[in-house]
Parts: structure tokens; sequence; C-alpha cells
């Protein structure tokens, strides 16, 4: 059986604000994301049968783009922002 | 007057039957990610674009009077990043359009349930946890969304429809509630009326020189109801006589 391999972490590459919610989606949420041999970074749903989802590695002009991407990490099963502990 | 509303535009496409196959790692989505922050100074655009092998997604964001322009100019929009990436033109299968502020609402909401266990239940009812396992057999007491080797989970939503509807019925003092005291619905220590007017009349047969079973069948005779079972019995009259203060000694 072919595992597969360990996820890799978010650096320098991705925007700050996107890092943290990717930190928190690979640590906590099962997620995973792959940097491997793409200029463009992809996250992978915890939920295989979701679609991948690119991060920007630039960060954008336009701050509205951010609310998107959540929207689409939303779409896709996982949780932002993370629920409060009690 | 027309007022222009900034939307945030999601299309999906899909793949139709025998159309070319994608790989995950074809070089066209770099393309169409690029494409895409090209529009990014005129129509705020969301870099990040999302795909699998037979779909492809855009979310986009456009300035439009309603969701119907909207829409069309978003697939305009997408068409030409389509277009310029070099993608075969699937047809969309999904569209949502929501405006800015609907959108920032959304995303202040938490999109995970609260979920509540055992001991967060009988914090938020103000009651133990071994009467949660009594509630647990009233039929309009919310199943849990899960029962963990650890314990059943209930969503919050659920425990607080049931507050809502709850008769709740005063049962037994809290252990190390002394008599003449209660605690009130809002969790609150308050005195208890009948309970105050009891130890007042022991106090005063006590300080009468009245034994204990005087004040006992006192009592029964004037309908106090006593803290336990259906009777007055001696140990709890000397326990609330006790409690009466003393009068002064003459000089």
């Amino acid at each position: 059986m072919v595992k597969e391999k360990a996820t890799d972490r978010p650096g320098q590459q991705i925007p700050k604000e996107y890092r943290e919610v990717v930190e928190h989606l690979i640590t906590v949420q099962g997620w995973r994301y792959d940097k491997s041999g793409q200029r463009h970074p992809v996250l992978l749903p915890a939920d295989r049968g979701k679609a991948q989802l690119r991060v920007p590695t630039t960060p954008t002009r336009d701050p509205r783009a951010f609310k998107n991407f959540v929207a689409d990490v939303r779409r896709r099963g996982g949780v932002w922002p993370p629920p409060l502990g009690r | 007057m027309i007022i222009h509303n900034s939307w945030s535009v999601h299309i999906e496409y899909a793949a139709p039957e025998g159309a070319e196959r994608l790989t995950h790692d074809d070089e066209r989505w770099d393309a169409f990610a690029d494409a895409g922050a090209d529009y990014a100074a005129n129509v705020g655009w969301d870099a990040s674009v999302p795909f699998e092998p037979d779909r492809y997604s855009v979310s986009l964001y456009v300035d439009a009077e309603d969701p119907f322009e909207a829409a069309g100019r978003a697939r305009d929009i997408a068409s030409k990043m389509v277009w310029d990436a070099g993608l075969p033109e699937w047809p969309a299968v999904r569209l949502e359009a929501k405006t800015e502020a609907e959108l920032d609402a959304e995303l202040a909401e938490p999109n995970f349930p609260l979920l509540l266990g055992a001991a967060e239940v009988a914090k938020y009812l103000g009651v133990t946890r071994q009467r949660i396992a009594e509630l647990r057999k009233r039929p309009d007491f919310p199943k849990p969304i899960v029962e963990l080797a650890a314990g059943p989970i209930w969503l919050q939503g659920a425990v607080s429809t049931f507050v809502e509807t709850w008769d709740r019925r005063p049962g037994r003092k809290p252990a190390g509630m002394p008599f003449g005291f209660r605690v009130a619905e809002d969790g609150q220590v308050a005195t208890d009326d009948h309970e105050q007017a009891a130890v007042q009349f022991v106090g005063s047969l006590h300080l009468a020189g009245a034994s204990a079973e005087e004040i006992a069948e006192r009592l029964e005779a004037a309908g106090f109801k006593p803290p336990e079972g259906d009777r007055w019995d001696t140990t709890t009259v000397r326990r609330i006589a006790a409690m009466t203060p003393k009068p002064a000694r003459r000089p």
C-alpha cells in the first residue's frame, strides 16, 4: 500500500494571512498542503472528494481576495474562523 | 437611482462526457490563476483558483447593479480567463452571487456547530451531571448528535431549544444549601419565604423553652412542610433551633 507523503508546511511563499488559515487547516482539520513541483501551492481538503484549492503566492492587491479564499475553504468543508474553546 | 454593489461571484464548470481530461499538475492551471491576477485591479479578483481534474471554478468580484448583471459580468471575465489560459471551455454547472456585505456577514459567522459534552450541558442547565442522565430519559430532551467513547455530544442549539420549553420544577436542594434558602432560577441564592417562616416559628418556640418534640408537633399542626419527607423529626428541629440566636444573658 502506497502511503501519502506527509503534508508540507506553509512558509514564506504564501502571504501571512493565508498562512494562518492554512496552518490551522493542516494541523487541526486534517487538510494537506502540497507545494512540491508547482509554482502555486495546493491545499487538499480532508474530504478527498472535494476539489483542491490553489493558494496565492503573492500578496493580493485587493483585500477582498482573501475573503473569497476563506469562502472557498468553507465550501470545501473547512472550518474558519476556528471555534472558540469553552 | 442605480446603486452598484460589489458582488462576489463563484462559478463552477464541469467536464461534459467525453471531454478532454486534465491532470492536477497541468501547467494551464497556473496560467488560469495568473489570468485572474490580471483582473484584480479592475474588478477585484480572488487569486486563488480552486480546481479538480474534471471541474474548475473561479471566485471573483464584480461591480454590478444586481446579481443577474453580476453573473453576466463574471461569466465574461471567467470566459476570458479560460481562453487566455488555454483551458477547455466546459459548461458552467453552478453559480453563486452575493453582495460583499452578505459575504462579510457570512464569514463573520462560525461555520462550526457549537458542541456541548455532558459537563457543559450540566453547567448550561445549572444541574449536576447525574441530573443530565435523568433528563435524557425525557422524550423532549434532545438526542446527542454523536455518542463517543468519552460520552455524548449535543449541539448547543438543540439544548437551547430544550431550555425554552423546559417546564423546570424545583427539585431537591443542592447539597450544602441551608434550610430557609433556595437556588433561584438565575442560579443565585435566595431566601425561601415558607422555610424562613418555619425557622422563625421554631426559633420563637425554642426560646420560649419548648422541647424538640413539642416544636415538631406544632410545626405539623401549623402546616409547615419539612425539608425532607412528610413529617418533622426532632433532629431537624434541633438543627434549625441551633440556628436561632440565643438571647443575651441577664446581668
